[in-house]
């Protein structure tokens, strides 16, 4: 909440989400005069509920809340949501600045949504199949974050992208003073960082079955120090790879949407296909 | 209530400045900057975002009117006040904390800039307020692209209540989309003078002027931890070696160069050619002892937005920091045609 | 297919989630009487707003979004691919990579056309 709150202030207190959530709740909601409410509303639910069914098929450990074999491909579904929940909920309320900023969510997924698919198909080639606890599986010998360490580091670019946060957090620009949230107060913006922060989660906890071997220990350690608690491990790598996104975001400012269009197009895509078949060919040799 | 106290403890504030021309301003503006970080109390981007409307300094009848309209889109709890003097920050902060916890008056009604300035509009909680774009009209079709298709403008006057903008510039500006394809600068209260006016003489000082420059360009970019250090840098007198270390680094940060390259500036407003390279000149001059860098007046600086897409306009008008002293303008404000809307057919 | 069953719920859940939120933003504002919504103009720095900007917007990245879905078309195969392209050998792996660096040289040529950059 803190990071899309706007300011300059570094270093924040660790009750500041806490704090945050309750000074949205209790503030008065806000409308412009010749409004969209219905879409503005509707871009707002969306958000957070794509954000809770994106990481339902996660495996929190061992086995995800919803086990779908199909499981990547409706990830993949949920978080493309996003482009229009931030679209609209910047479209309804009928101002400049808010506006330009859900317009800017398009291009921004234009940019990072095929890195984002081939990154994590590379790992359900390795593992043939598209389900994630199989894919987690898959690594008992190796992770994947080792040995396709390119489709890794672009899934996380690619979440911190999907969650327009950090460095894309452009839909947000404070130089659109907030752009898509811009008139939103209260229970909306509440809706929209809380979505987000969701978003980011989801795509973070993705990256423990798809990379990080899930809820089995590092394949280096031996005898499991915590046989039984999957749950635990899952959560030491979640934590670890959050603490990754939040170090980029401290390194990397926020880049304009046609940068990253054409980094994306010219580098990040080409990479993933080399990427992938380079998996490719070691799966079939 | 708990709840209200609570939220209370991290207000977002809105800061609304008249354009330094008075030397108590400048003084004024750099306290309450401190103050707020001192107490890590975020600044508002939008109105919506804001618990408490500072006002820095006497405003002027325009920027006054501003103030009020600003605050008649404040959502509550929400709370005005003003400050004039920098020893009075402090005071006035607390004040404001106090009365958003619910404690010393009513919050919505009572405030210091309904005292200070008088209020037309009813701006009671939940009420409709004076907002003059209920009757605002469709934009006109006015552009042509390469397609021969022809592309709505919205005209906006930007500022001055923006995040990390010039204190007092407005920029009347015509959009096509997120292109800015006419801008007009006028400064509040400000009307243009003759002559070179303060150039490069501001009060600040070589370095703290471009320290200042830098803390609202990373702000912009939401590299916070940059802008904290470049902001505390100008405000605790520090050692020459600090400057040039702090200039090294922004200068040797690849990513930072990445996400300022290609904004040209078009006109001659600063020595620098580009975004990028106003910004590295601005990093690297650090602690030299050099000449102050040049700031543009604001119609020079203005100018410079028109071809360029909002975000990087917005970049290029921080990095570029007009000197809002000089004055604008002042411009008629933009008056949407009456009656039959005319369109244009290109042949 | 009961995974999907097992899906309407959770989105369901998610939705009195979101209900519960709404609810509790709204006993709070009853409290405070802040119930209705404040109606304001919209903020562009301060100046009166004398045009809806909702109107026709200049997007300047079409042929972008064209190449993107050339693109994205070519991943829907890719997914019930990597389930059978280690059974079927070789031959589905060449010709996969075959269909995306023919969709990579027409990047490579939209990208010189000068598709990607817009501002």
């Amino acid at each position: 909440m803190a990071a899309g709150a706007g300011a300059v202030t570094a270093g924040d207190h660790p009750a500041t989400p806490v704090v945050e959530t309750l000074r949205l709740l209790a503030k008065q909601r806000r409308r412009t005069p010749a409004d969209d409410p219905a879409l503005a509303r509707i871009g707002l639910t969306v958000l957070p509920v794509a954000a809770v069914l994106a990481l339902a098929v996660v495996p929190l450990g061992d086995t995800a809340p919803v086990d779908l074999d199909v499981g990547v491909v409706w990830f993949n579904a949920m978080e493309v949501l996003a482009w229009f929940a931030v679209w609209v909920a910047g479209w309804g309320p009928n101002a400049v600045t808010s506006l330009a900023g859900g317009y800017r969510m398009l291009p921004l997924g234009l940019a990072y949504e095929l890195p984002h698919m081939l990154a994590i198909i590379t790992p359900a080639i390795a593992a043939g199949s598209l389900a994630p606890a199989t894919i987690a599986a898959a690594q008992h010998d190796l992770w994947y974050a080792v040995w396709m360490p390119a489709a890794f580091v672009l899934y996380l670019v690619s979440v911190a992208a999907m969650a327009f946060w950090g460095p894309f957090a452009a839909p947000l620009g404070r130089d659109l003073a907030g752009g898509a949230v811009a008139e939103h107060a209260g229970l909306g913006r509440l809706l929209l960082h809380a979505g987000r922060w969701m978003l980011l989660t989801a795509g973070a906890a993705m990256a423990v079955p798809l990379f990080l071997g899930g809820g089995a220990p590092p394949p280096i350690t031996g005898p499991d120090p915590f046989p039984g608690l999957p749950a635990l491990w899952f959560a030491v790598k979640l934590v670890v790879v959050i603490g990754l996104l939040l170090a980029a975001r401290r390194v990397v400012p926020m880049l304009r949407t046609a940068r990253f269009v054409t980094l994306a197009w010219t580098v990040l895509i080409p990479l993933a296909v080399a990427q992938a078949l380079v998996v490719t060919v070691v799966v079939l040799t | 209530m708990v709840l209200r106290r609570l939220a209370a403890r991290r207000p977002h504030v809105l800061t609304i400045a008249p354009a330094p021309v008075s030397p108590d301003d400048l003084p004024l503006r750099l306290a309450v900057e401190v103050e707020l970080a001192r107490r890590r109390w975020p600044s508002a981007t939008s109105p919506a975002d804001t618990d408490v409307l500072l006002v820095l300094g006497t405003p002027g009848p325009r920027l006054a009117q501003v103030v009020r309209a600003v605050w008649a889109t404040v959502p509550a709890p929400r709370v005005a006040v003003g400050v004039t003097t920098p020893g009075a920050v402090r005071s006035v902060l607390d004040d404001a904390a106090a009365r958003l916890a619910g404690r010393g008056g009513d919050t919505t009604s009572d405030c210091a800039v309904q005292r200070q300035h008088g209020r037309t509009a009813d701006t009671g909680v939940g009420d409709r307020a004076d907002t003059g774009v209920a009757d605002a009209q469709m934009a006109d079709l006015a552009f042509y692209d390469r397609d021969g298709l022809a592309l709505d403008a919205v005209h906006v006057a930007l500022g001055p209540v923006l995040p990390h903008w010039p204190a007092g510039l407005v920029v009347h500006a015509t959009l096509a989309g997120d292109l800015v394809t006419d801008a007009r600068a006028e400064v509040l209260d400000v009307p243009a003078t003759v002559g070179p006016g303060s150039r490069g003489r501001s009060p600040l000082g070589p370095d703290r002027t471009r320290l200042d420059i830098l803390t609202r360009v990373l702000g912009l970019l939401g590299a916070d931890h940059l802008a904290a250090r470049a902001r505390d840098l100008r405000d605790h007198d520090p050692e020459p070696g600090e400057l040039t270390t702090f200039g090294r680094r922004l200068a040797r940060h690849r990513p930072l160069r990445w996400a300022t390259r290609d904004i040209a500036l078009v006109g001659g407003p600063v020595e620098e050619r580009t975004v990028e390279q106003r910004v590295l000149a601005l990093a690297r001059a650090l602690g030299g002892s050099l000449a102050p860098p040049v700031r543009p007046t604001p119609e020079k600086a203005t100018q410079a937005m028109i071809g360029l897409e909002l975000g990087a306009a917005r970049l290029a008008l921080a990095a570029m920091d007009p000197d809002t002293t000089l004055g604008a303008g002042p411009v008629a404000a933009y008056a949407p045609p009456q009656g039959e809307v005319t369109h244009h057919h290109h042949h | 297919m009961t995974g999907f069953v097992a899906l309407a719920v959770v989105a369901g859940a998610a939705l009195v989630g979101v209900g519960l939120v709404v609810a509790g933003s709204w006993l709070v504002r009853v409290v405070a009487g802040t119930r209705r919504p404040l109606v304001a103009a919209p903020h562009v720095g301060g100046m009166p707003v004398v045009e809806h900007a909702v109107s026709r917007w200049h997007v300047r990245w079409p042929t972008l979004a064209l190449v993107f879905l050339a693109f994205d078309m070519e991943m829907l195969f890719m997914y019930p691919w990597t389930l059978v392209v280690a059974r079927s050998g070789p031959a589905a792996a060449v010709e996969m990579f075959v269909f995306l660096g023919i969709l990579l040289v027409g990047v490579g040529y939209a990208w010189r056309e000068g598709a990607f950059r817009w501002s």
